[in-house]
């Protein structure tokens, strides 16, 4: 089976089934359109990765690696956030800061369904809190101006959701 | 239970309690993950049954493959939350806001300031909001609603303006008018010059709704409208005057409803 190396910003090499490096776009294009040739020992460099989330990360995509090719993206699908399946669901119930770094390198790495299901998560985060809630939830710290939060409250008052 | 020797330390490795794992080069030798020199998180990746494989030093450099350089792999704790939030690109926010509902996305606008502008600076999650101003404000020189939308930079897409007086529209109209995909002026009293002012800047309107109250003055068409790509159209007023304006527009509403067919 062919393999291919990866070596993250912490200098960890890891050897993975190209099948499974290809669920990253930006992977599948170095192969692919560059031509990095796997077999020759070098590993991809992934600068931007740290080995504790790739090694996160090649668990999802090994666990994916045979999904058919998602639907293009529709928006509806992009509203739902009650179709997560419950392995993602368990495997993303990390601490936030890991979520987020999965995130940036599954943005990274151009995985469009982790990124998905990670978005989705973290709008399930969201969902039916205030605006305050939402700040305690993320450590988000209120930087308005004096004065801007009740313009904002007046622009809401005007804004009606839209009935479609 | 013994299972093996650790090809490092010649001890025995009971795989019940203790961390090992076989080499994927030519010797294929177990090793205990201490003596190989793994950091916990390494070797979890190398024995989650992901397609990882790990090679012994030996191997390696049977290989050819310089020594990889195992560092601690836990995070940087110096680094704050807040950073990740900031370090996330507004093309993943507007991701994350996108299955979010208009009242919700209203408390978002209110949590910070980026992520106020994110939402407000996203056609597709303004284009969950229809801008609807009070009915009998006078959009005068003196309006609050005039100041607040002056100072908002959000792209709305959708606005009603019902019941409303539209004296002025230099100051708050062109902020908004570019990003406008629908438009309804209902029962507003509006002249005619304001109303051809309104439509000269919105280039991206694909539907127009009008019905008129109270038409005043039609002498110059200050600008031509830009209804090139509207597609509904609804058109209603009980007087129109000044015939100059559809004889000058009448290449402009090439594949729109035309205008000179307008009561």
């Amino acid at each position: 089976m062919s393999t291919i190396k990866l070596e993250t910003s912490d200098g960890v090499k890891f050897t993975v089934k190209t099948q499974v490096a290809k669920c990253s776009g930006t992977i599948r294009t170095m192969l692919e359109d560059i031509g990095i040739n796997p077999q020759d020992g070098e590993a991809i460099p992934l600068s931007n990765v740290h080995s504790t989330i790739l090694q996160k990360i090649l668990v999802w995509a090994e666990h994916h690696v045979d999904d058919p090719e998602p639907p293009r993206e529709d928006a509806d699908a992009a509203k739902r956030t009650d179709d997560i399946c419950s392995w993602d669901e368990d495997f993303l119930k990390v601490d936030q800061r890991t979520l987020f770094d999965v995130m940036l390198a599954a943005n990274y790495l151009d995985m469009k369904q982790l990124i998905a299901v990670c978005c989705k998560t973290v709008a399930n985060m969201i969902k039916g809190k205030t605006a305050d809630q939402i700040r305690r939830t993320f450590n988000i710290e209120n930087d308005f101006p004096p004065g801007e939060e009740d313009k904002i409250r007046l622009r809401n008052q005007f804004c009606e959701e839209r009935s479609r | 239970m013994v299972d093996s020797c650790c090809e490092a330390c010649r001890n025995s490795i009971v795989s019940s309690r203790e961390k090992a794992l076989k080499c994927s080069g030519p010797c294929a030798m177990e090793f205990h993950a201490f003596c190989a020199d793994l950091n916990l998180s390494y070797w979890k990746a190398s024995s989650a049954g992901v397609g990882l494989l790990w090679f012994c030093s030996k191997c390696r450099e049977d290989l050819g493959w310089k020594q990889a350089k195992v560092v601690e792999g836990h995070r940087l704790e110096d680094v704050q939350e807040v950073e990740a939030l900031e370090l996330l690109p507004v093309k993943i926010w507007t991701k994350v806001f996108q299955s979010l509902s208009g009242c919700q996305l209203r408390q978002i606008r209110l949590t910070c300031r980026s992520w106020n502008r994110i939402v407000g600076g996203s056609s597709s999650l303004m284009n969950k909001f229809v801008l609807r101003l009070p009915k009998d404000t006078i959009m005068d020189q003196n309006c609050a609603e005039v100041e607040l939308l002056s100072s908002c930079k959000s792209r709305y897409s959708h606005i009603i303006l019902d019941q409303i007086r539209i004296i002025q529209v230099n100051s708050w109209w062109p902020l908004i008018a570019a990003n406008l995909e629908s438009l309804s002026i209902t029962k507003c009293q509006i002249t005619i010059t304001t109303l051809l002012t309104m439509l000269g800047s919105t280039h991206n309107l694909k539907s127009l709704t009008f019905t008129s109250g109270l038409f005043f003055d039609a002498n110059d068409c200050p600008t031509e409208p830009k209804v090139s790509q509207c597609r509904g159209f609804s058109f209603t007023a009980e007087t129109v005057f000044e015939r100059k304006y559809s004889s000058n527009n009448r290449q402009e509403s090439c594949g729109s409803p035309l205008l000179e067919n307008l009561p």
